[in-house]
């Protein structure tokens, strides 16, 4: 047995042991809101820290294991197989993490790091306004120095599960009358004064994006990630991070959704051998997901997150995308107008919000068409030093 | 070293493909132009040495299945033609004790293994057919009849699921006429008629004996993913070829390359190359490490490549304009061959992998 089988393995007996299998995770998929889910899964967060199955590829003075993050990625594909639903604090371990380890003062890896894996502290980040959204030069929230202090000035929009963050990372214009052109990555904490965070009622029912204020925000200086003006090369380490391993850890989630939807029906398979159509569907979609799942783990295959395959993992967002898209779509098609069994009523509700929920995959962490452009330059580029 | 089984191929096959780009290089220039075509039995005598390697640098050396669908691919994304895919079944059969390297003596290596009806001679009406008209022990004889097989075959699986054993023989001649249609529109989609013919057992390359029907049935599971992989290989050349060609091509005194649409259309291309190319290499890891079924998988790699794979190709030509329908055109000659290594396992897909589905329902793929 290789290693990567030996460490599925293991999470599976711990899984089993902690938390059971089947309708025992049916409480970290279904709640009644947001809110009763989102405590769900941070309850979750917080099992699968217990067991050592977060931050392995984090050092073990920032509460991880030292281990490669090729190996993290195969726990998280064992959180595949296993139907586990994305973690509350996935932003913190995939996106905000990465950055911190990277750019972050030691200091600042020391404060916020183990709490982020221990789901102490739940993070969000904060880029887009309105009017910059993939165009993020185009940004008007400002820092500005003050004597000790920054002073943060700005709106942003779009800012997902911001209503449930204690922490934001977000981006600014540096200092716009000395630095024209240059950006600094602040840490915000969001319950101080002068933010106000904002729900926006999505077309899902649900308000998982907010609209952040900053009014004359005072913040120390330590609260510059690392040092000053170095926004946009940050930035790049935070996209990739969002596209490479971050996107891993949610389409973990889509083997799951299938198997809530096979778990709804008295049996499945005999369902399925009467709707010969349903069941090309069903292997189709799942062979997709598999094969989404072989294309995140070749894109993060390497030992740290530097290496993330840049191209890779703009083809694995991609394909998340519309593989969620295509995957909502088919749970809700069939799920909906069966008999209205308690649960096939609760996991239809389900596939309708997640349904909504999964074109937004199309657009945060960089649209389609940013993808797109990212390949084809890359591609041109290649060809040409070929 | 990396295990390949926990890279997912991921940094090591980089290097194998540099030492297959290498031997192409060589032949080309020792052969003069693009005569690897000609010289296939030195290209393909190569590939087997190359799997046949305990180690090979590139990836452990017990990764035969993984390393013959990287070779397959890269062969295939090189050059339009000859396939690796027969020197990769031979080292496959070698690796698993049925027969013994080829790759020394002046016999010619088959370029084929051709099969009969709609796949690689396992469509189970026409095999057993086939075995049913071998009762005589010292050889097998075949009606003529439609097939789909590739280009010049020499070799012939006879697989018999209700016989004892199955085997592998020379055919009495390459099957010229199959390339014939084969080069032609028709060939490969439609179905040819294959003449009647028969081998003796002195013909016989694998013993019955030594290639019992488990080993067989794997042999066809290693056939669509290597059919899988070879649509993946030719449809990044078809993609290195779009790409070159919208540098090139100039419309509104602009090349076409700087159009959004066809740069979308190439990186939507790659998109589907990519993630049918990591549905092969996961199969194939598995495969090799034997803890997984590989017939679900395997099937199911190769449809995900029929599905995901010949729409960005009919885009892909689209992007060369009316040239890159002519007959010699590279991209034509690279859709060409993943239209013909289409519905090539119907029977398979249709069947196997069906009833893999019903599996899959059972929560074989979903509940570990």
């Amino acid at each position: 047995m290789d290693c990567t089988t030996a460490t599925e393995a293991e999470f599976y007996r711990w899984l089993n042991e902690s938390v059971g299998r089947g309708p025992n995770l049916d409480r970290f998929w279904f709640a009644k809101d947001l809110k009763d889910r989102f405590q769900a899964r941070l309850e979750l967060s917080r099992l699968l820290y217990s067991g050592g199955w977060l931050g392995r590829a984090w050092p073990s003075y920032l509460g991880g294991q030292n281990r490669t993050l090729s190996e993290q990625i195969s726990v998280y594909r064992a959180f595949a197989s296993a139907g586990l639903p994305t973690v509350a604090n996935w932003v913190g371990l995939e996106i905000v993490g990465p950055v911190l380890l990277k750019w972050g003062t030691d200091e600042q890896k020391r404060s916020y790091l183990p709490r982020i894996v221990r789901g102490e502290d739940i993070w969000c980040q904060a880029l887009t306004e309105q009017g910059a959204g993939s165009d993020l030069a185009k940004i008007a929230t400002t820092a500005t120095r003050s004597g000790d202090q920054i002073i943060l000035s700005g709106e942003k929009i779009w800012i997902s599960w911001a209503a449930f963050a204690d922490f934001a990372l977000v981006l600014a214009r540096s200092n716009p009358l000395e630095n024209e052109g240059q950006f600094t990555f602040l840490i915000v904490n969001l319950r101080q004064q002068g933010v106000t965070v904002e729900p926006i009622l999505a077309a899902d029912g649900e308000c998982e994006d907010c609209t952040v204020r900053f009014r004359d925000v005072c913040l120390p200086s330590n609260a510059v990630l690392g040092h000053a003006n170095d926004g946009w090369k940050q930035l790049k380490t935070s996209l990739l991070a969002a596209r490479g391993p971050g996107t891993f850890l949610r389409v973990a989630s889509l083997r799951g959704a299938l198997r809530n939807v096979a778990d709804a029906f008295q049996d499945w398979n005999e369902f399925l051998r009467g709707a010969p159509q349903v069941a090309t569907e069903f292997a189709s979609l799942l062979m997709q997901v598999r094969a989404l799942e072989a294309l995140g783990a070749r894109a993060c295959a390497y030992d740290t997150y530097d290496d993330v395959d840049p191209l890779l993992s703009a083809a694995q967002k991609l394909t998340w995308a519309r593989v969620s898209t295509d995957v909502f779509w088919w749970c809700l098609t069939l799920l909906r107008g069966r008999d209205r069994r308690d649960l096939i009523e609760t996991r239809t509700k389900w596939a309708i919000k997640e349904y909504f929920r999964s074109l937004g995959c199309h657009i945060e962490g960089g649209t389609d068409e940013v993808q797109h452009n990212f390949i084809a330059r890359r591609l041109y580029a290649k060809e040409i030093n070929a | 070293m990396k295990c390949c089984c926990c890279a997912k191929a991921g940094p090591n096959d980089q290097a194998l493909r540099k030492v297959l780009a290498d031997t192409l290089r060589g032949l080309k220039a020792r052969n003069g132009g693009d005569g690897v075509f000609e010289h296939r039995d030195e290209l393909a005598k190569a590939i087997m040495r190359l799997l046949g390697e305990r180690c090979s640098g590139a990836l452990p050396g017990r990764c035969v299945v993984l390393r013959g669908v990287i070779v397959t691919d890269e062969v295939a994304s090189r050059v339009a033609l000859p396939s690796a895919v027969v020197p990769v079944q031979m080292a496959w059969l070698v690796s698993r004790g049925v027969m013994q390297p080829l790759t020394e003596g002046p016999q010619r290596l088959p370029s084929a293994i051709v099969g009969f009806d709609d796949g690689v001679s396992l469509s189970e009406r026409d095999i057993i057919s086939a075995a049913e008209t071998s009762g005589d022990p010292s050889g097998v004889h075949f009606e003529s009849r439609r097939t789909s097989a590739v280009c010049k075959g020499e070799c012939l699986l006879v697989y018999s699921p209700t016989g004892p054993s199955a085997s592998i023989y020379r055919l009495p001649s390459p099957t010229e006429d199959l390339l014939e249609h084969e080069t032609n529109w028709g060939g490969g989609l439609g179905g040819v008629t294959a003449p009647s013919f028969a081998c003796d057992r002195r013909s016989c390359v694998v013993e019955p004996l030594l290639l019992s029907p488990v080993i067989a049935e794997e042999f066809a599971h290693l056939s669509a993913l290597l059919a899988a992989s070879e649509m993946t290989g030719a449809s990044r050349g078809l993609l290195h070829s779009a790409l070159s060609y919208s540098r090139t091509r100039r419309q509104f005194d602009t090349p076409i390359a700087s159009f959004q649409s066809v740069g979308h259309t190439i990186a939507a291309a790659f998109v589907e190359i990519e993630l049918c190319l990591s549905a092969i290499y996961d199969v194939a890891s598995r495969s090799d490490s034997e803890w997984e079924t590989r017939e679900a998988d395997s099937y199911g790699a190769y449809r995900l490549c029929e599905q995901r794979l010949v729409p960005i190709c009919h885009d892909l030509v689209r992007l060369h304009g009316a040239s890159g329908l002519r007959m010699g055109c590279t991209a034509a000659t690279y859709l060409r061959r993943v239209v013909s290594l289409c519905g090539r396992y119907q029977s398979c897909v249709t069947g196997r992998f069906r009833q893999s589905e019903s599996g899959v329902a059972l929560g074989e793929a979903l509940v570990v």
